[in-house]
């Protein structure tokens, strides 16, 4: 396997790991016990998917009109309460749900759809009405890939993947906030390649940030927003009340000295510099004199000539 | 990594890179949504010069030995090629989940082959796209090789192969061998040979299955001998054996044989299965039913009487036990039956049709027990003449779908997967009827196209 692609598949599953975990807004410090809101909420997300909606509803109406839920609570509340509906039948209900989910977070994307057509249309069809600038159909898929973790101090990178109609995104950006922090700041992302197999097109976007520099742990909370030319949200993996969660070790503060007082040319990370460049140019010189070629590759036999 | 079969024609082989006029490229091979190791234990990986006289290289890798993962890259020195044809095809216990095919330009660039559980596809409506004639009483399987994919038909009136480009359906000019043995019953499309592409079973009601193999060009040669069975009604294949070669199971009214593949497309008769679910067969499919790593099997029954359909267990070495209570003891005269995981949880579930029966959803309690379901799970109930059943994530959403071919042909029903396993009304028609249906990539563009043959000499093709 060549570097790139083992990096990228590392990548790949770091995110789907970073995104099978609930998503957290919670302040900082520890994660709290589970509270009766939360036991709530389970409780009417397991009516959810033994097929007994009404239960559902009727569970989760509390944490829709508490002042004690979190916004992503009653997120996911009102998402659950808007599906139930849509599939009792109940399109009036269905309809109100969605529009007061979209009230607390105009680019919220559906969760527990399942990938239904017919309700990702509908919720589709809410948005469209009520959110303005979100056109039609939005037909991509956002898929993200990040690190495990990150060290405070040093730059981190993520990438999101645009599958689907891609000449609809007009821009994806990251925002990002040390947990604790009110507002989220903003990391361009940049297209970084683009593929298409059979009729299926996707682009790659990567953005980098430096957590700041600490010396102990902490948590950052990000989300990415794929936007169209009116600067419509048409595809998220995240959001601002309901972020992935990116853990941040100790790494160097700004002001710290971790180099024993050593000169600058005596530092480790001079001669690793120093190694990676005389790599580089030995690199080069390998792939310019053997014509740019791509080298063996990792199933037996490595290389062969199909019609020699 | 066993070595499991290679081809390498025209003396293909290992040789200095910069050759020809093209450059290298790296064809890499990978993953997603599926594990492999895990829902994939193998994978077979070919790339052809589209120039028929050219080399084509083949080979099957088993999955967490010396391969231990995926993705993995293969570079490829074009030699005189000027372009070739490349493909996968990952399996679990010789059952195919996942294919991907690529053009190869040789422009120094990558291939990437992705072994997708979630192939996706442009969705929307069903639309036809074109039609064809076809020889009377044909059943047809799709079959892939160097030459892209092509759709084999095989009736009592001989056989066609048609290739499905540029929204036509042409029939192609490649030998065929001559169909005889009266009524086709059965046409399963695998790699018997080990060169990753589709040969051919035909199975006919008055004469011995006969093996045919496809060749460089996509012409198909009987191969006389491979396969020294008796007329059987429905047949089946996977790897009975772990060896990691594709081995066939046969149904016919008082039996059920076991043949073993030598790897290189010759059979013998050195598998067993036992009990009731080895009678009275009328179609069989194969599959890991109980996640042991062993392929099972099930036996659609009831060719004259109703009669229970059966799991049979398969112990890895071409061994196979009726399994009684794994399924309802239900009698029924099944016609039809798919296998296909439709809730997501990675173990097929099982859906049979039958004469004047309701579709039946059985769903796989991931121990192989199957688990009637049909009255939650499926938008109808009532009795239909089902006659072939396909299955396969047709709108791209990861929800297998099914089309379902009715005795005397027009319309099929047409129900879309959705959350957790529950089929729903598509609410538009299908865009191609008939009787024998059929789900394939039959213009190698990523996703499944319909087939559908009415009376036995219409074919349709749809796509969405």
């Amino acid at each position: 396997m060549r570097p790139a692609a083992a990096v990228l598949l590392l990548l790949l599953a770091s995110g789907r790991a970073a995104l099978a975990q609930p998503p957290s807004g919670d302040p900082p410090g520890p994660e709290p016990p589970k509270d009766e809101m939360e036991a709530t909420l389970d409780k009417g997300f397991q009516k959810f998917q033994d097929l007994e909606y009404r239960e559902a509803i009727k569970l989760l109406r509390p944490i829709r009109l508490s002042a004690k839920a979190t916004q992503a609570q009653k997120l996911r509340a009102l998402e659950l309460t808007g599906i139930s509906y849509l599939i009792l039948g109940d399109s009036a209900h269905a309809v109100e749900a969605f529009e007061d989910l979209l009230t607390i977070d105009a680019g919220y994307q559906l969760k527990h759809d399942d990938g239904s057509p017919k309700i990702r249309t509908f919720f589709d069809d809410v948005k469209r009405k009520f959110v303005p600038g979100t056109g039609h159909g939005t037909d991509i898929e956002l898929e993200h890939s990040a690190p495990p973790d990150a060290t405070a101090g040093r730059p981190v990178e993520i990438d999101a993947v645009v599958r689907g109609r891609i000449q609809k995104v007009a821009e994806v950006v990251l925002r990002w906030r040390q947990r604790g922090v009110l507002t989220y700041g903003k990391a361009d992302m940049r297209r970084v390649g683009k593929s298409q197999v059979g009729r299926r097109q996707s682009e790659r976007w990567r953005a980098h940030f430096t957590p700041p520099g600490s010396r102990a742990g902490y948590e950052v909370d990000y989300y990415m927003e794929a936007k169209n030319a009116a600067g419509g949200s048409i595809g998220r993996v995240g959001g601002p009340e309901t972020p992935l969660s990116l853990d941040v070790r100790g790494g160097a503060g700004d002001d710290d000295d971790d180099t024993g007082g050593r000169p600058w040319y005596k530092r480790w990370y001079v001669y690793a510099g120093g190694a990676v460049v005389l790599g580089g140019i030995a690199a080069t010189a390998v792939i310019l004199s053997s014509g740019g070629d791509p080298g063996d590759g990792t199933l037996d036999p490595g290389r062969i000539t199909l019609s020699p | 990594m066993r070595f499991l079969g290679i081809a390498l024609a025209a003396a293909g082989g290992l040789a200095s890179p910069g050759c020809g006029d093209g450059s290298a490229v790296v064809i890499e091979i990978q993953a997603d949504g599926l594990t492999a190791p895990g829902d994939i234990d193998a994978f077979c990986l070919a790339v052809g010069d589209q120039d028929a006289a050219g080399g084509e290289f083949a080979q099957v890798y088993a999955l967490g030995g010396e391969v231990p993962q995926l993705p993995q890259t293969l570079t490829v020195e074009p030699g005189s090629a000027a372009s070739a044809f490349a493909w996968v095809r990952g399996y679990r216990t010789g059952v195919e989940l996942a294919r991907d095919t690529a053009e190869v330009s040789f422009d120094g660039g990558e291939v990437d082959l992705t072994l997708s559980r979630c192939p996706g596809g442009p969705g929307g409506q069903p639309r036809a796209i074109a039609d064809a004639d076809l020889p009377d009483g044909s059943l047809a399987a799709l079959s892939v090789g160097r030459t892209g994919s092509a759709l084999v038909a095989v009736g009592e009136g001989g056989g066609a192969v048609l290739g499905a480009r540029d929204d036509q359906l042409a029939a192609l000019e490649v030998a065929l061998p001559p169909a005889a043995g009266g009524a086709v019953l059965d046409l399963v499309a695998f790699d018997a040979d080990g060169d990753c592409d589709d040969d051919v079973l035909v199975v006919t009601a008055e004469a011995p299955p006969e093996l045919w193999t496809r060749g460089a060009d996509g012409s198909f040669v009987a191969a006389s001998g491979a396969l020294a069975a008796a007329a059987s009604t429905a047949a089946a294949a996977a790897d009975m054996d772990g060896d990691g070669d594709i081995d066939v199971a046969l149904g016919r009214a008082d039996g059920l044989d076991i043949w073993l593949n030598d790897g290189a497309g010759s059979f013998d008769a050195g598998g067993a299965a036992a009990g009731d679910g080895a009678t009275d067969v009328v179609r069989l499919a194969a599959g890991d039913l109980d996640g042991d790593g062993a392929v099972d099997l099930v036996a659609g029954r009831g060719g004259e009487a109703a009669a229970p359909s059966r799991v049979l267990f398969g112990d890895g070495d071409g061994g196979f036990e009726t399994a009684a209570g794994a399924l309802p003891e239900v009698p029924l005269q099944v016609r039809a039956l798919a296998l296909r995981d439709l809730d997501g949880d990675g173990f097929p579930d099982l859906v049979l049709g039958g004469v004047a029966m309701s579709i039946h959803f059985y769903l796989n309690r991931t121990d192989g027990r199957l688990e009637d379901l049909s009255f939650v799970r499926l938008p109808s109930v009532d009795p239909v003449d089902a006659v072939s059943i396909a299955a396969g994530d047709w709108d791209g959403d990861c929800f297998a779908d099914l089309v379902i071919g009715l005795a005397g042909g027009g319309e099929p029903l047409s129900w879309r997967g959705s959350e957790e396993g529950k089929l729903v009304e598509d609410g538009s028609p299908a865009a191609a009827a008939g009787e024998q249906v059929l789900f394939g990539d039959g213009d190698d563009d990523g996703d499944l196209d319909l087939f559908a043959i009415e009376g036995g000499a219409a074919l349709g093709w749809a796509a969405r």
